[in-house]
């Protein structure tokens, strides 16, 4: 799948990544909250499949702005997700790039679609 | 907010060496030789004291922050263009500073840091100071590049800033739906005006020869109620499944146990037993826990000036009633108006969380 790796964008692709976006920084933005939560809270805050959030996880994980420490609460396994220092500073910044491009829509946005 | 207390602590240290040096200069130098560190101090000594911390504060800040500052990763700039403040700037910034310090102080030291907390209600954490001048402290990036966001969440570089107003809706939303979640401020809340109202109880004066009671009170009730505190944290992550560890909260328990061992004979338990809340409102970003616990441990640290008040209004009024009770109960009145205040905000918060 893509990750936003691709030189190549095929429509579909931009959409996957749009989605895929906004899954990765809910994921952050819950995490950056609460610090340490385990697969089920964060399926359940982020109404994703269990192998949607996974395979997100480990992208997250991967770059190292989360990590997955796999424990067990009794005999249930139990995955606990907790959010490392980089993936605070990465939530904060793509968050400025968000603000900064709404605020510089909103500036001109009275004519925002003539020059399209 | 840590990294500017913790910049706090160094410059305080660094005006410290000053008085020493000072200090020192001035016993060497007197003839005869000073021989009781009791002895007073003459007003010019004190006055070179707080004009050489002056120098000190506007010289490093002029070029951008002192010296805790700098180790810490900040600086001060021009709250307009960011710029390094300047020399008369500067002045005017450290000179508020100083006068704020120094006449805050000679009320009490507690209310030092009370001037220092004021940043948590001042927007962009200013404090008067940086109001005076125009200034405004700011932390400094790490890296010169600017910051570059991760590929697997940064947004395509064609993305529709409609959808992206959409997206910061939706995560603040998302953010605001798991803070209810925690159950932050309510426990501590509760806990440290339970310590209070148990404490105005230990403190009952006509304990007499038991008088050791309070101290020892101090030196378990904190600890044990900070425990407490990181248990409740631990039961409410079991149970939500999310939270933040609490292992920060037994680091913070641990600490003020020893240092309240160690200080176990000055009169400062309530106070240590207010700096932990405070720094577990700190840690866990709850504003509440950090304000109350800042106003009980200032309430606490007042109680000396307080009980020589008291006693003054006795011999003053030897024949009011309601001076000699003010005397005799006084401590255990404040103790216990401030825990009645803290169990009812506590009991609020907790309303408004379980009903989030």
């Amino acid at each position: 799948m893509s990750d936003g790796h691709a030189e190549q964008p095929h429509p579909s692709v931009g959409l996957d990544d749009v989605v895929h976006h906004r899954a990765r920084l809910g994921i952050l933005t819950v995490l950056g909250q609460v610090r340490k939560a385990t697969f089920s809270y964060l399926k359940s805050q982020l109404r994703l499949t269990d192998g949607n959030l996974g395979r997100h996880l480990e992208v997250l994980a991967a770059e190292e702005l989360v990590t997955l420490i796999k424990g067990y609460e009794g005999r249930r396994p139990r995955t606990w997700v907790e959010i490392t220092d980089a993936g605070d500073a990465a939530l904060a910044a793509e968050i400025a790039t968000l603000k900064q491009l709404v605020s510089r829509f909103e500036q001109h946005g009275a004519l925002p679609r003539q020059d399209r | 907010m840590g990294a500017r207390s913790g910049a706090a602590v160094l410059d305080a240290l660094v005006a410290y060496a000053i008085v020493l040096v000072c200090g020192w200069t001035w016993m060497f130098a007197k003839n005869p030789p000073v021989t009781s560190s009791y002895q007073a101090v003459p007003g010019y000594v004190s006055a070179t004291v707080l004009i050489a911390v002056w120098l000190y504060l506007t010289g490093t800040t002029a070029g951008g922050g002192t010296l805790g500052m700098r180790v810490a990763g900040l600086r001060v700039r021009h709250a307009d263009n960011a710029s390094p403040p300047g020399l008369a700037r500067a002045a005017v910034r450290s000179l508020v500073l100083v006068a704020a310090v120094w006449l805050l102080s000679g009320v009490h030291s507690t209310l030092v840091v009370a001037y220092f907390l004021l940043m948590l209600f001042i927007p962009g954490h200013r404090l008067p100071h940086d109001l005076a001048a125009a200034t405004t402290v700011v932390r400094v990036a790490t890296t010169a590049e600017p910051q570059a966001v991760p590929r697997a969440v940064a947004a395509r570089p064609n993305l529709d800033p409609t959808r992206a107003r959409a997206i910061l809706t939706d995560l603040e939303n998302l953010r605001q739906r798991s803070a209810g979640d925690l159950h932050r401020a309510s426990v501590p809340l509760i806990v440290l005006g339970l310590i209070e109202l148990a404490g105005a109880g230990a403190d009952l004066r006509q304990f007499g020869d038991l008088f050791v009671l309070p101290w020892l009170y101090w030196v378990v009730a904190g600890p044990v109620g900070l425990a407490v505190t990181a248990w409740w944290y631990r039961r409410f992550r079991r149970r939500d499944g999310a939270g933040p560890g609490e292992r920060d909260i037994v680091v913070i328990a641990v600490l003020v146990g020893c240092a309240a061992v160690v200080c176990a004979f000055l009169p400062l338990g309530g106070a240590i037993t207010a700096a932990g809340f405070l720094a577990v409102g700190l840690v866990r970003h709850s504003r509440v826990l950090t304000a109350a616990a800042a106003v009980s441990g200032i309430v606490i640290g007042l109680e000396q000036p307080f009980h020589a008040l008291s006693t003054g209004l006795t011999n003053a009024y030897p024949h009011v009633p309601a001076a000699h009770l003010l005397d005799q109960h006084g401590t255990t009145v404040v103790l216990a108006v401030l825990g009645m205040g803290l169990l009812v905000a506590g009991s609020l918060t907790l309303r408004r969380e379980l009903s989030a």
